[in-house]
């Protein structure tokens, strides 16, 4: 999928002011509520008219303020799956999946199994709760053939479990190439799992849009966006598991020889398999020697980048080592005491592996 | 129990059925139609445009019905503008049963259209916007969606239509008199029964009447809807 856009648009008293270009299977809008991520994706849909500039989709234009081109929207192929489901009162579950599917109604069972729904099929939208809800409205968008889907929030409101297997849905979905995902969401934990690329949006505006690994290299656009503190964003592969325990070599094609080595809470992924992960920067600290004596199994051998101001009394550090960069934040008192300055090498030490998030790379 | 009628009473029953049935027949589609103008018109017509069809609407339940009688008998008698042209097709109104219809779908008009807005309006915009995102073009999504949804608002207004109708009496006694077997509906007929000494026994075996087809019509709308609701929760079965 390639999509360009730049529009401005005034939905009631709201201004959207959105600039971006990707590609790429799934790219996320990330920003707090009210950001304008579903003013926009309505937009890209048709639902909402711009006033003014063009939305463009694989080459073809969506709309055009200059041409006075504005493509219905159901013609433009793009599946919305909305925050509330809005799947049809008077039909069955049944009904509602092949709305949109034309007489063929191809995929059908197989989205019927991806999505586990067989058990709901006869029943009413009425009596289903809010995660079954949710799937019937993917299964829906799904079976309409989009060649771009959009989901508008699709976890929030979920609980662990229910959450966990909707997100095992959409990552099957990503992986047996469904169609495109613009991909809403207020929650790094999915960003970092399905996103290849994210826009960072914030009171309306886009901030900007890169690839996952590099978008939250920028301290102040990602907290504008709405983290709580920087965040380093790493590949690894999983090297073996035990102990409750699994360990991850840095690096998608890992050097043996470096033995970067991560030890984390026991994940599900198979040795050898890229993950992504990411470590907040107020989670990393520093030492001058690499110390034995401590619980902190994860102890990296890193050189000292670049020390700026952070916020009052903090600094953000950022550590490069195996190719990577990573960001900790130092308090000034640390700085000065340690003697840290750019170029110095030293240990960091990663404590609370638990939020350390993954994501499965596709295998 | 059942009182026996008279032909003439009987008449009465009949021609207030058809007068009624064929109003509400022919007056649902246009009240629907402009109810969907008003619910939804507020996009592509103007503010003015929208008051004014407004205030049309709801003029004949404000006007006194008598006068509303006299404009239809201005505009649609033999020697109105309207009624002259269309007598030539062939149509007339004037001191005719198609007159009481027409007399009674005009009353009921507001009445039906009131109630079928209000089921339009009921109606969650996003269910239409989730069908056009879902490849439906307008047509589909109004047949598929927007109409069955709005089911109950139109039943509702249907039997207020066909209530409204029955008990029609100034404009159509104003309109096209009351002429028996013609033009007297059950609502003239009491009314005659009443003037006339000694009809007290028949005003009051039409009143019944007139109020037993009332409630019936009541009865049959209210289970055409639970049937509808019922339906809607286990649509499943089919």
């Amino acid at each position: 999928m390639s999509l360009d856009i730049a529009i401005c648009a005034r939905l009631g008293g709201f201004k959207l002011d959105a600039q971006l270009e990707t590609q790429g299977q799934v790219t996320a809008l990330f920003g707090r509520s009210g950001a304008g991520k579903s003013s926009l994706a309505k937009a890209i849909a048709g639902l909402e008219r711009p006033l003014s500039g063009h939305i463009r989709l694989d080459g073809e234009t969506l709309f055009d303020a200059k041409t006075r081109i504005h493509v219905p929207p159901w013609k433009r192929q793009i599946g919305y799956v909305f925050q509330d489901a809005r799947l049809f009162p008077h039909l069955s579950v049944r009904q509602n999946l092949t709305y949109g599917s034309g007489p063929i109604q191809s995929g059908l069972d197989q989205t019927i199994a991806l999505l586990g729904l067989e058990a709901l099929l006869p029943r009413s939208p009425s009596g289903l709760s809010g995660g079954e809800a949710r799937r019937v409205a993917i299964g829906r968008a799904l079976l309409s053939q989009p060649r771009l889907l959009i989901l508008d929030e699709p976890l929030s409101g979920l609980d662990g479990a229910r959450r966990s297997r909707l997100l095992d849905c959409l990552e099957q979905i990503k992986i047996t190439g469904g169609p495109s995902i613009l991909y809403i969401s207020h929650n790094l934990d999915e960003i970092i799992r399905l996103a290849d690329h994210v826009t960072l949006m914030a009171g309306g505006k886009t901030l900007t849009t890169r690839p996952l690994e590099q978008v939250f290299e920028h301290p102040e656009t990602g907290l504008a966006a709405g983290l709580k503190a920087p965040i380093s964003i790493l590949i690894g592969t999983v090297l073996d598991h035990g102990e409750g325990r699994s360990r991850l070599l840095l690096g998608s094609k890992p050097d043996l020889g470096q033995r970067a080595i991560f030890t984390l809470p026991s994940i599900n992924a198979k040795p050898g398999q890229p993950v992504r992960f990411f470590i907040e920067a107020s989670d990393i600290a520093i030492a001058l020697t690499n110390p034995t004596d401590t619980s902190v199994q994860n102890r990296l051998a890193v050189e000292i980048d670049a020390i700026e101001p952070f916020s009052d009394g903090t600094l953000l550090v950022t550590l490069s080592g195996y190719g990577y960069k990573v960001k900790a934040i130092v308090t000034l008192q640390a700085v000065r005491n340690l003697g840290l300055r750019t170029g110095l090498r030293v240990t960091a030490m990663i404590k609370a592996a638990a939020k350390v998030r993954l994501n499965n790379i596709d295998s | 129990m059942t009182p026996a009628l008279t032909p003439d009473e009987f008449d009465a029953l009949r021609l207030s059925l058809k007068v009624s049935c064929v109003a509400t027949v022919i007056a649902l589609p246009l009240a629907a139609a402009t109810a969907l103008a008003l619910a939804r018109g507020r996009t592509w017509l103007g503010g003015w445009v929208m008051a004014l069809i407004n205030g049309l609407v709801y003029l004949p339940l404000i006007l006194p019905p008598v006068v509303t009688g006299y404009v239809l008998l201005g505009l649609f008698g033999r020697m109105g503008p309207i009624g002259s042209a269309l007598a030539k097709v062939g149509i007339v109104f004037a001191f005719d049963w198609t007159g009481a219809a027409l007399a009674a779908g005009l009353m009921a008009f507001p009445l039906m259209v009131r109630a079928i807005q209000l089921g339009f309006e009921a109606i969650d915009p996003g269910l239409e916007q989730a069908a056009a995102s879902l490849g439906a073009p307008p047509l589909r999504v109004f047949a598929t969606i927007t109409l069955p949804l709005a089911a109950p608002g139109l039943i509702a207004g249907a039997l207020l239509g066909f209530a409204k109708a029955m008990g029609e009496f100034g404009a159509t006694v104003t309109f096209v008199a009351s002429i028996p077997g013609q033009t007297r509906t059950l609502s003239s007929a009491i009314y005659n029964a009443i003037q006339t000494p000694g009809g007290d026994a028949m005003a009051m075996r039409l009143a019944a009447l007139s109020a037993g087809i009332s409630i019936l019509a009541l009865i049959l709308a209210e289970a055409a809807s639970r049937q509808l609701l019922h339906r809607r929760q286990k649509v499943g079965a089919a």
